[in-house]
């Protein structure tokens, strides 16, 4: 039976990161046919593209973000917590 | 060599990276959920398996335990197979730099037959994917995927900046014949030379494959280093040959017989009035039961068979039992208590 164990956060974790994932997945091929279609091959630079430290730092505070939302349900309520 | 991964192993190796780091975040919340529950200091059991065993069932219903143990598990698994994969997206354009880079002055003398020792064979050390000799590649892979991008976010202070400033704690300044045990990639071997640049120095490793990316490194700079296929106690070398003997991070991949063996060749190695200097992990003897109780978790699930035995050896001991003078073990950062620093001196 479903309850509030580890096992059932688990679960909810990877339906909600495999959500996202496949909507950025999906994203991300319409993006590039959009693209291909209008005359616009974007795979290759893409593939090759090096974040200057303005953007890494971008993707850095992004991941980290993300990464906690994700293990959001991960964490032992307060104490005195519902 | 600058290394650029593509899109998809740069973004999987950062992911990785970054996960590790919240992991580690967790470490206080875990030790305050411990503490609320009486595990620690006496509350701790006396005998390390025991105390795994009692921690994992009084924390067998927090999240956040579950969370800090299930994903050290899954990032043991998984920096390698991601390293490996980021290495087959920039194959192409990377292996005529490697190759090239092997040609030069530095070359590797292989052993006849695998030099491994039976306490080191088959290991998975640090769960890397296949061991030392995994990948065609994976001293590259090690080195400069894992290590320099994955390793160096998730351990505290500078990994590089620590195997250089180590050698501020010998006692001289003017080493002229070096000889390194353990070298793999090569990353404490590069501040070795930048800071003795006079020096010939000659390297040890039971695996070519990761000699090769110190190889690499070697031949980048222009240096001439004599790398060896041996096991690090049993070298084969001349007696009394170099004026330093040294090491990093080396010592708690291996039980505590073979570390004597190795202080006994290191002695033999030295001519009379030369050094040694060992750094490697913490010893439990500085630790509190607590922390005890994670470093002995995080060895025995991070593929670290013989951690327990290099970690309550007294390494000061056994280089005087051996015949050094003047040995010394301690913290070389105080606030990491790391690396675990040894010192000792061959008597003129």
């Amino acid at each position: 039976m479903p309850g509030d164990g580890p096992e059932s956060r688990l679960m909810q974790a990877l339906a909600a990161l495999a959500e996202q994932v496949w909507v950025l997945k999906d994203r991300q091929v319409v993006t590039e046919k959009v693209l291909a279609a209008r005359g616009i091959d974007l795979q290759d630079e893409i593939e090759h593209f090096q974040p200057d430290a303005e953007l890494a730092a971008q993707l850095d505070e992004q991941r980290q973000h993300f990464i906690a939302s994700v293990m959001a349900s991960f964490r032992d309520e307060p104490a005195g917590g519902s | 060599m600058k290394v650029q991964l593509h899109q998809k192993g740069r973004a999987s190796v950062d992911f990785l990276a970054d996960l590790g780091m919240w992991s580690g975040g967790l470490g206080p919340t875990v030790n305050e959920l411990m503490a609320s529950r009486g595990l620690v200091d006496n509350g701790l059991a006396e005998d390390l398996d025991e105390r795994i065993a009692q921690v994992d069932a009084a924390m067998a219903d927090s999240p956040t335990y579950f969370a800090w143990s299930e994903m050290g598990e899954f990032l043991s698994k998984r920096h390698g197979v991601v390293a490996h994969e980021a290495f087959e997206e920039i194959k192409p354009e990377i292996l005529p730099e490697l190759d090239q880079l092997e040609k030069g002055p530095t070359q590797i003398e292989r052993a006849d037959q695998d030099p491994t020792p039976d306490y080191a064979r088959g290991v998975e050390f640090h769960r890397t994917t296949g061991g030392w000799d995994g990948h065609p590649y994976q001293g590259f892979v090690h080195g400069e995927i894992i290590h320099r991008k994955y390793v160096a976010k998730n351990y505290p202070g500078d990994i590089f900046g620590q195997r250089r400033s180590v050698l501020s704690e010998l006692p001289r300044q003017d080493y002229q014949r070096i000889f390194e045990m353990g070298t793999s990639s090569g990353h404490f071997t590069v501040p070795l030379q930048e800071t003795f640049p006079d020096a010939q120095i000659t390297g040890c490793d039971m695996s070519a494959t990761m000699m090769e990316q110190a190889q690499r490194a070697a031949n980048e700079r222009g240096w001439n280093w004599r790398l060896l296929q041996v096991p690090a106690e049993n070298t084969g070398l001349e007696s009394g040959s170099f004026d330093l003997v040294a090491s990093f991070i080396l010592l708690h991949e291996m039980p505590a017989s073979a570390i004597r063996n190795i202080f006994a060749e290191a002695y033999r190695l030295l001519e009379p009035g030369g050094d040694m200097l060992m750094s490697d992990v913490r010893p439990f003897r500085d630790m509190d039961r607590l922390t005890e109780w994670r470093a002995y978790y995080l060895a025995v699930n991070g593929g670290e068979p013989h951690w327990l035995e290099a970690a309550t050896i007294d390494l000061a001991a056994v280089a005087e039992e051996v015949g050094f003078v003047n040995a010394r073990s301690f913290a070389h950062i105080e606030e990491f208590r790391y690396p675990w620093v040894t010192v000792a001196h061959k008597p003129e």
